[in-house]
C-alpha cells in the first residue's frame, strides 16, 4: 500500500442549522485517480471546498501527508483546484492564466516560460498561448483551466465537476485525457463528480458519497459487485433486488425459487439464532440467463416479458418476477447470436456465478 | 437607409445637435448685447481662456478630478464590501446606502450648511478642540460638499461593477497562492477597470458643471465653472449669454477630454504587451 497523501478524518460540517457533512473520514493516497462520487446535495462539493480550504469544518481533522492542515488558508495547501465553470482571469491571456501561481510563487521568468510551455503543451494548447480566454471554445478553456492547476506542480489536483458544462463527445475525450494525464504527472487527483460513468472510467477509487454520509470507499470493481449498501447498489449501475432469505452467515435462498447464494462476506453483528432474516439479494442485469419457459420448471425463477428494448450490445429486458412480491427485474442479454423473446412470453431464469450481495428490508433513513 | 435608426437620429438632431449648434453660433457672438447673426468672433473664448476665467476653469476640473477620486477610494472597499454580504443584508444595506438619493438634494446640501457654518454644532464643537476652520466659503469646504453629495450616486454603478465579478476567479487566485494585496492587485482592479472608469466618469462629469454645492457651501465665495456659467445666464447683475455659452463649450471640451483620454487609456492592454514577450521566449 502506498503512501497517504491527504486523511480527512471525521469531518462534519452544516450551514444555518443543515447538517451537510456527518463524521466524514477517507484517506487519499499519493498518486492515485480518486473520486467522490455522489448524487447532488450529497455534500461532496463542500468536501472539495473544506479540502481546498475554502471551508472550514465544524468537527474534525485534515492531515496533510501525516501534518495537521485543518486551518492552513488556500494559499498555503500544496493543491490546487480547477473549477467547475474554469474561473479563468478573463482579463489575461492562456499564457498569464496559467503562469498566475508560478508568477505567485515568485519563480524565476525563465523557468515560468519554461514550464508553463510543458503544462501547455500537456494539455495541447501551446499554439492558443497568446489567445485571451474569452475566445476559446469549453473544451479550450477546460484544458488552459487544467494547465493552470497543474503547472505549479502541486502535490494533490481537485477538480470540481470540470466535465460538467461539455458535450457527451467532448466529454467522453476529455475523460480518457485526464486519465493519460494524471499517470503521465503522476500526481494525485481527487476528482468530483455525480456521473458514476465518469467516474468508473478514471477512479482507481471511488468514495460514495449519499446525504453527507461515507457509504463506501472503494474500487469501481468493488463497488459494482461487493456493493456495501442498497443505496451503493443502486448507485452504481442497474439493481436488481430478489425476494431472498439468508440462511447463514454466507448463504442466501431465493424466495421463489431454488437458487442458493453465496453471501460476500460482510461485518454484521447478526447472530446464528436469527436466521433465517428476510430480505433481498442483489443481482446485476447481466448476470441473469432468461430462457423461454418450455413447462413447468419447478423451483426456477419465472416471470413474464414487459418489454425489449435493443441497446446495440446487449437487449434489454424489463421482465415482471412471480411470485408473492411484484417486482421488475432488468436484464441484459449480448445481442451476439440472441433469439429474442417478444413481450408477454413467459420466461424462466438463471443466475450466472450466484455470489452477491444480502440487504435486510428497507431500512427508513 | 434602414428606417429603424430614425427615431434615434431624430432625437438626436432635435434635442442635442440643434441646441448645441444654437449654443456654439451664441458663443460667437462677440458681445452680450449683440444680436448679429453675421459677425462671429473668438472674443468670448479668448476671455474664458485667460485668467480669472483660465484659473477657475482650471481649480474646477481639478476639484472634480481629485473629489471624483476621493468618492471612488471610499465607495470602493465600502461596496466591495456589500456585494461580499449574504444576499439578503446585501439588499438592504444597499437600500440604506442609496436612501439618501430619494432626499432632495438642496436639502442635503443645506444641511451640511446648517451644521459647519460658523454658528453651526460641528463647527462649535472643532472650536472646543481648538480648531478654527472655516468650512463653509472654502474650498475645502466644497470639496467635502461634493463628496458627500455624489458618494451616494457611485454606490450603484460600483455595485453592479462588484456584482458581475466572478467570485470563483477570486478563489482561483487564492488557491494558487495569491494573498489579498495580490488578489487586489492583479486580479480584482484589472478585472473591474472599465467598471471604475465609468463610475469615475459618472460622478466626474455632473460634478465638473456642479453650481448648487459651491454656491450653498461656498457661499457665492469659491468660484466654480458651474458657478461662472450660471452666473452668466440668471446672474444678478449683468447676464452674459455669449460668455455662459463659451463657458459651456469650455467644460464641455473639459469632460470631453478626461472621457477620451480615458479610453485611451482603457483600450492599451498591458499585460498582453508583457505577454507577447513572454510568448517570443516561448518559440
Amino acid at each position: 500500500m502506498s503512501e497517504t497523501l491527504l486523511s480527512l478524518q471525521s469531518i462534519s460540517a452544516s450551514t444555518a442549522g443543515r447538517e451537510i457533512l456527518k463524521s466524514v473520514s477517507i484517506e487519499v493516497r499519493l498518486g492515485e485517480f480518486f473520486s467522490l462520487l455522489g448524487p447532488s446535495g450529497c455534500g461532496k462539493t463542500t468536501l472539495l471546498r473544506i479540502i481546498a480550504g475554502f471551508l472550514q469544518a465544524n468537527q474534525g481533522k485534515i492531515l496533510w501527508c501525516g501534518n495537521d492542515a485543518t486551518h492552513l488558508p488556500p494559499q498555503r495547501r500544496d493543491l490546487n483546484l480547477v473549477f467547475q465553470n474554469y474561473a479563468l482571469f478573463s482579463h489575461l491571456n492562456v499564457f498569464e492564466n496559467v503562469a498566475f501561481g508560478l508568477r505567485m510563487q515568485k519563480l524565476p521568468e525563465d523557468l515560468v516560460v519554461s514550464r508553463v510551455a510543458e503544462a501547455l503543451s500537456l494539455v495541447r494548447m501551446n499554439q492558443h498561448a497568446s489567445r485571451p480566454v474569452t475566445e476559446l471554445s469549453g473544451g479550450q478553456q477546460q484544458r488552459v483551466a487544467l494547465a493552470r492547476a497543474v503547472a505549479p506542480r502541486p502535490k494533490l489536483v481537485l477538480l470540481d465537476e470540470p466535465l460538467g458544462a461539455l458535450d457527451l463527445q467532448l466529454r467522453k475525450e476529455m475523460q480518457w485525457e485526464l486519465k493519460t494525464l494524471q499517470r503521465q504527472l503522476g500526481m494525485t487527483f481527487l476528482y468530483v463528480t455525480h456521473d458514476q460513468e465518469e467516474a468508473f472510467a478514471m477512479s482507481d477509487r471511488i468514495a460514495i458519497l449519499n446525504a453527507g454520509r461515507l457509504e463506501q470507499v472503494a474500487s469501481p470493481e468493488e463497488l459494482y459487485s461487493r456493493p456495501a449498501s442498497r443505496f451503493v447498489a443502486q448507485f452504481i449501475g442497474t439493481a436488481n433486488f430478489i425476494p431472498a432469505e439468508k440462511t447463514s452467515l454466507n448463504h442466501a435462498r431465493c424466495l421463489n425459487s431454488n437458487h442458493h447464494f453465496l453471501l460476500h462476506e460482510t461485518n454484521t453483528e447478526e447472530l446464528p439464532e436469527n436466521y433465517p432474516i428476510n430480505g433481498d439479494i442483489l443481482v446485476r442485469p447481466e448476470q441473469i440467463i432468461l430462457k423461454k419457459k418450455q413447462s413447468e420448471e419447478l423451483k426456477s425463477l419465472s416471470g413474464v416479458v414487459q418489454m425489449r428494448q435493443f441497446l446495440g450490445a446487449t437487449v434489454r429486458y424489463h421482465v415482471e418476477l412471480q411470485g408473492n412480491q411484484k417486482r421488475t427485474l432488468t436484464i441484459d442479454q449480448s445481442s451476439a447470436g440472441h433469439e429474442p423473446i417478444a413481450a408477454g412470453e413467459h420466461v424462466s431464469m438463471l443466475i450466472k456465478n450466484p455470489s452477491s450481495s444480502f440487504f435486510t428490508e428497507m431500512r427508513l433513513t | 437607409m434602414k428606417w429603424w435608426g430614425l427615431p434615434a437620429k431624430i432625437w438626436m438632431s432635435c434635442f442635442i445637435l440643434l441646441p448645441f449648434l444654437w449654443l456654439v453660433l451664441l458663443s460667437l457672438q462677440p458681445t452680450a448685447a449683440s444680436t448679429s447673426i453675421t459677425t462671429f468672433n473668438l472674443h468670448q473664448f479668448s476671455r474664458a481662456l485667460t485668467p480669472p476665467y483660465s484659473n477657475i476653469i482650471i481649480d474646477s476640473v481639478a476639484m472634480s478630478f481629485f473629489a471624483a477620486l476621493t468618492v471612488l477610494a471610499i465607495a470602493v472597499p465600502v461596496t466591495w464590501s456589500i456585494s461580499r454580504m449574504p444576499s439578503k443584508k446585501k439588499h438592504l444595506w444597499l437600500a440604506l446606502f442609496t436612501i439618501p438619493l430619494g432626499l432632495n438634494f438642496v436639502v442635503r446640501v443645506y444641511a451640511w450648511f446648517v451644521l459647519f457654518r460658523p454658528e453651526g454644532i460641528f463647527s462649535r464643537a472643532l472650536r472646543g478642540f481648538g480648531l478654527d476652520f472655516a468650512f463653509v466659503s472654502s474650498q475645502p469646504g466644497v470639496f467635502v460638499g461634493l463628496i458627500y453629495g455624489y458618494l451616494p450616486i457611485m454606490f450603484l454603478p460600483l455595485y453592479s461593477v462588484f456584482e458581475k465579478m466572478e467570485r470563483s476567479q477570486l478563489e482561483a487566485a487564492e488557491d494558487l497562492g495569491a494573498n489579498t494585496v495580490q488578489r487586489w492587485w492583479h486580479i480584482i482592479l484589472p478585472e473591474i477597470r472599465s467598471g471604475l472608469f465609468a463610475s469615475f466618469l459618472f460622478v466626474f462629469v455632473p460634478m465638473l458643471g456642479e453650481y448648487l454645492i459651491p454656491r450653498m457651501i461656498g457661499g457665492g465665495l469659491v468660484a466654480t465653472l458651474g458657478t461662472q456659467i450660471e452666473g452668466q445666464f440668471l446672474g444678478s447683475g449683468r447676464p452674459n449669454w455669449p460668455f455662459g455659452a463659451a463657458l459651456s463649450i469650455c467644460l464641455l471640451i473639459a469632460a470631453a477630454t478626461v472621457l477620451f483620454s480615458s479610453f485611451f487609456l482603457l483600450s492599451r492592454k498591458k499585460s498582453e504587451q508583457r505577454a507577447r514577450w513572454s510568448i517570443a521566449h516561448l518559440n
